[in-house]
């Protein structure tokens, strides 16, 4: 390995030295936490890792030389952080890669990330905050045909960790602008696209009892358009049969379809989705968990919160099945107005929802049985189950040119049993009425002041209530902008309304970052309660602890 | 150029769109293990320690094989064969596990090719121990053999085994009984493997002198692998310590094989990554 990587510096630093207008960057991250024995967050001891400091980093560089570019990403995690998988230990090169843009060809060999359409039966990404990276190891070629079409090949296997997955993953895609080929909807204000794609795994099966399918196909057709403020983009999938893990072995095939209207004009915005999910669970290792191998990303259509106490609710997609869709507004009462006053107002309102979908037992009476169709539903039947369910409304305000506020209020209803303890859907209709969905309302207030000497201070009081599960909490932030490389937060939550006494706790955290042109350090001491932590739908479980985190980013 | 484009394109469509198995019975014959409530057993196996799998993938035409059955032989002498459970899978690459008029047995196997395939095996002598560190340095080459077995046996067994095995010389059937009883939590889904594997066939080797030896006898020989190649899963998810999985499995013997020579291996493994937790071998006769 260490052979490879001095080739590959060596090829880098030699085409550098020839080339001219050549360009090499990095961006390096580095994280650590010094973990503290909290006897009151963690009693047993549970979480409390033996190594006391744990550590992880990446460094990524880029070598640009015209329409050639090379990368090169090291990890290091020693040993991971709690909360990330425990598959990545150790260190060594996971990303490498060379590419040429040249004519009407875009070719990558290596790894590389590429998504078809919203990623319904492809998408292959990273996002570190999840610990999450399904990259592909093989050839990408991208070539524009002309006439507005342009088409995408991939074949590879993908990271897992610092290895790669069996199974081989290959598809394809047409996307097409019609607007380059009917120039006279350009005329009127019309932009269309549409596409298509498949995609292909090969994973060779071993079962003695189930005859499994060693190649499991995908296809999806999409469409995009845009009428002046209009907006309207639409993907149904469809997966052969592909028995997983995940959906029990079961041969049913897969389904999926999103669709999503959107209007903005100035002072307006209006968006509505809808999705419906069925069996869609699509990883290049049939047996594969958690974040493992997924080939395909099934978008979420509720709003992800980042104030921290609703963001303690937050949703997880549903891969097995799972029918909702979303509404969103934002206006903006004119400035000037009586009502928007002389910045204007600005009104936002949020509601979506997430059920299962109808599962009904197959003519033998079973359900969710190995080896058989799992189950039947209708295609637009939605299910008893409520996973999730959302309405939010905030009011923000800018009062004076070193004042603004902002209110905002939660509404959820979130099933616990099935986002927080992973209980499946078929385990649900076998035993109705065993899931718990906890009620649970938000309240948070923002303000920002802007002070003397370009220093700024931005407050947040959070309340939150909730029927069982955690209880009810409050929170108080305040972070204060020293000046533009200094800023010190300070916050608690405290946790008064536990069903359990002794876990009525404050969770305080207290972080200097410093800034120093591209270059950002965070150092931080406090509590963190254990939670889930989710990006896009796709979730993690982060462990209590307590203790004193580092954090580095830094450009080259 | 654009009319070229297009039928590589086409081309890839066409080759990629048939890659779709669909199954229309998702069952194979005969999936169930066979009853063996009514058979009356004869050796039974009682583990007390932790125990090590050396799978050693190999041909006879493979000249620096015999270096790796030495190297197994050598445990074995060391360890004994309730510690040591070697399996040698003539599997991999064709020039050196094919028949040919001076090598003409074929000691290959679908679930040997099966089993090198999965774990990618593309070079020999090679070996696993325990199947650790899959799926990125699970092959090990057989001088790191002694080391990593020697390390497993330092630790403490995290299931032991009880097998009880019969066979019938009438029809030629082998059964095997297991119980693995958990000692240690797992988090993950388990699996439980069964082969069958044959010591004392003398058939000729490729040495590495380069010489054919014609009267070379081969040890723990795949020959069977009733479960499959990779067994059944029998936990889905975390199971607790003391949690016994039990079952069975039967084979009958091909006329060429020497049921005195041959044993049973069972294993008790981590279905996310293979890892061998507990081996254990009994003679099937």
């Amino acid at each position: 390995m260490l052979r490879k990587v001095y080739l590959f510096a060596s090829l880098l630093l030699a085409s550098s030295s020839w080339a001219q207008q050549s360009t090499l960057r990095a961006i390096i991250q580095s994280d650590a936490q010094w973990y503290l024995r909290d006897e009151v967050l963690d009693p047993s001891g549970e979480f409390y890792p033996d190594e006391r400091l744990l550590g992880q980093g990446f460094a990524l560089f880029t070598y640009t030389d015209g329409d050639f570019q090379a990368g090169i990403r090291y990890e290091n995690y020693q040993n991971v952080m709690l909360g990330f998988p425990p598959g990545y230990r150790g260190e060594g090169i996971s990303y490498r890669y060379a590419r040429v843009q040249r004519d009407r060809w875009d070719i990558t060999v290596g790894n590389f990330y590429e998504q078809f359409g919203s990623g319904l039966i492809f998408r292959s990404y990273e996002e570190r905050g999840l610990g999450l990276d399904n990259a592909m190891d093989g050839v990408r070629i991208i070539t524009d045909m002309g006439h507005g079409l342009t088409i995408k090949g991939v074949l590879g296997r993908q990271r897992l960790y610092f290895g790669k997955g069996d199974g081989i993953v290959r598809g394809i895609d047409g996307e097409w602008r019609i607007n380059e080929f009917l120039p006279q909807l350009t005329e009127k204000n019309v932009f269309a696209t549409l596409g298509g794609s498949f995609v292909s795994k090969y994973q060779k099966s071993f079962d003695p009892i189930l005859n499994l399918p060693n190649n499991v196909g995908a296809w999806a057709t999409r469409a995009n358009v845009n009428f002046k403020g209009w907006s309207w983009n639409t993907e149904y999938a469809y997966k052969i049969n592909d028995p997983s893990y995940d959906n029990g072995y079961i041969y049913r095939p897969g389904t999926a379809f999103l669709s999503t209207l959107s209007f903005s004009k100035k002072g307006l915005g209006i968006l509505a989705s809808v999705k419906r999910i069925d069996n869609m669970s699509f990883r290049s290792n049939r047996d594969g968990q958690q974040f493992d191998l997924f080939i395909n990303f099934l978008p979420p259509t509720t709003k992800p919160h980042t104030y921290a106490l609703a963001a303690l609710y937050p949703y997880a997609t549903q891969v097995n099945g799972e029918m909702g869709g979303q509404f969103e507004m934002n206006y903006m009462i004119p400035r000037g107005s009586k009502l928007g006053g002389k910045y204007g107002t600005q009104l936002s309102l949020n509601t979506s929802l997430a059920h299962s979908i109808q599962k009904d037992t197959l003519s033998d009476g079973t359900r969710g049985l190995k080896g058989t169709q799992g189950y039947t539903s209708q295609p637009f039947a939605m299910g008893n189950i409520v996973y999730f369910r959302d309405v939010n409304a905030s009011l923000a305000r800018k009062f004076s040119k070193t004042y603004k506020t902002q209110l905002t209020f939660f509404a959820l209803q979130y099933n616990k049993t099935v986002l927080n303890d992973g209980v499946g859907d078929i385990t649900l209709l076998e035993a109705p009425g065993t899931d718990s969905i906890i009620p649970v309302r938000v309240l948070v207030w923002e303000n920002q002041v802007k002070l003397p000497k370009g220093q700024t201070l931005r407050t947040e009081f959070q309340w939150a209530l909730a029927d069982g599960f955690r209880g009810d909490m409050a929170m108080g932030l305040a972070e204060w902008t020293i000046s533009s490389d200094w800023t010190l937060a300070v916050q608690d939550i405290y946790n008064y309304g536990h069903p359990t006494e002794s876990r009525r706790i404050h969770y305080p955290i207290v972080s200097l970052i410093h800034f120093n042109g591209p270059t950002r350090v965070q150092i931080g001491y406090g509590r963190q309660q254990q939670g889930i932590f989710c990006v896009g739908g796709v979730c993690r479980v982060v462990p209590p602890s307590s203790g004193l985190s580092f954090s580095l980013t830094t450009r080259l | 150029m654009h009319r070229l484009l297009l039928l590589i394109f086409l081309l890839a469509a066409w080759f990629i769109t048939p890659s779709c198995d669909v199954i229309t019975d998702p069952f194979k014959e005969n999936p169930t293990p066979i009853d063996t409530s009514t058979v009356v057993l004869g050796d039974t196996l009682v583990q007390t320690t932790r125990a090590v799998l050396i799978e050693d993938f190999t041909g006879h035409r493979c000249k620096n094989c015999p270096k790796a059955s030495k190297a197994i032989r050598a445990l074995d002498s060391l360890y004994g064969p309730s510690l040591i459970i070697p399996i040698a899978l003539h599997a991999g690459p064709s020039n050196f596990t094919g028949v040919n008029a001076n090598y003409p047995t074929d000691f290959t196997t679908p679930e040997g090719d099966d089993i090198a395939d999965l774990f990618g095996i593309f070079a020999m002598p090679m070996g696993m121990v325990q199947r650790m560190d899959y799926p990125s340095a699970h092959q090990k080459t057989y001088t790191a053999w002694a080391g990593l077995a020697s390390l497993e046996l330092s630790l403490s067994p995290e299931a032991l085994f009880t097998l009880s095995a019969a066979y019938d010389s009438a029809t030629r059937q082998a059964l095997v009984y297991y119980e693995a009883h958990l000692e240690n939590a797992q988090t993950s889904a388990l699996g439980v493997a069964v082969y069958l594997k044959e010591t004392g066939m003398v058939s000729p080797q490729l040495m590495p002198n380069n010489t054919r030896d014609s009267v070379y006898v081969h040890h723990n020989v795949l020959r069977a692998a009733p479960l499959g190649p990779t067994g059944i899963e029998v936990s889905a998810s975390s199971t607790a310590a003391g949690q016994v999985f039990s079952g069975s499995a039967s084979k009958t013997l091909d006329p060429s094989w020497d049921p005195k020579g041959c044993m049973w291996v069972v294993i008790l493994y981590d279905r996310s990554n293979y890892r061998v937790l507990q081996p254990a071998q009994i003679s099937v006769w």
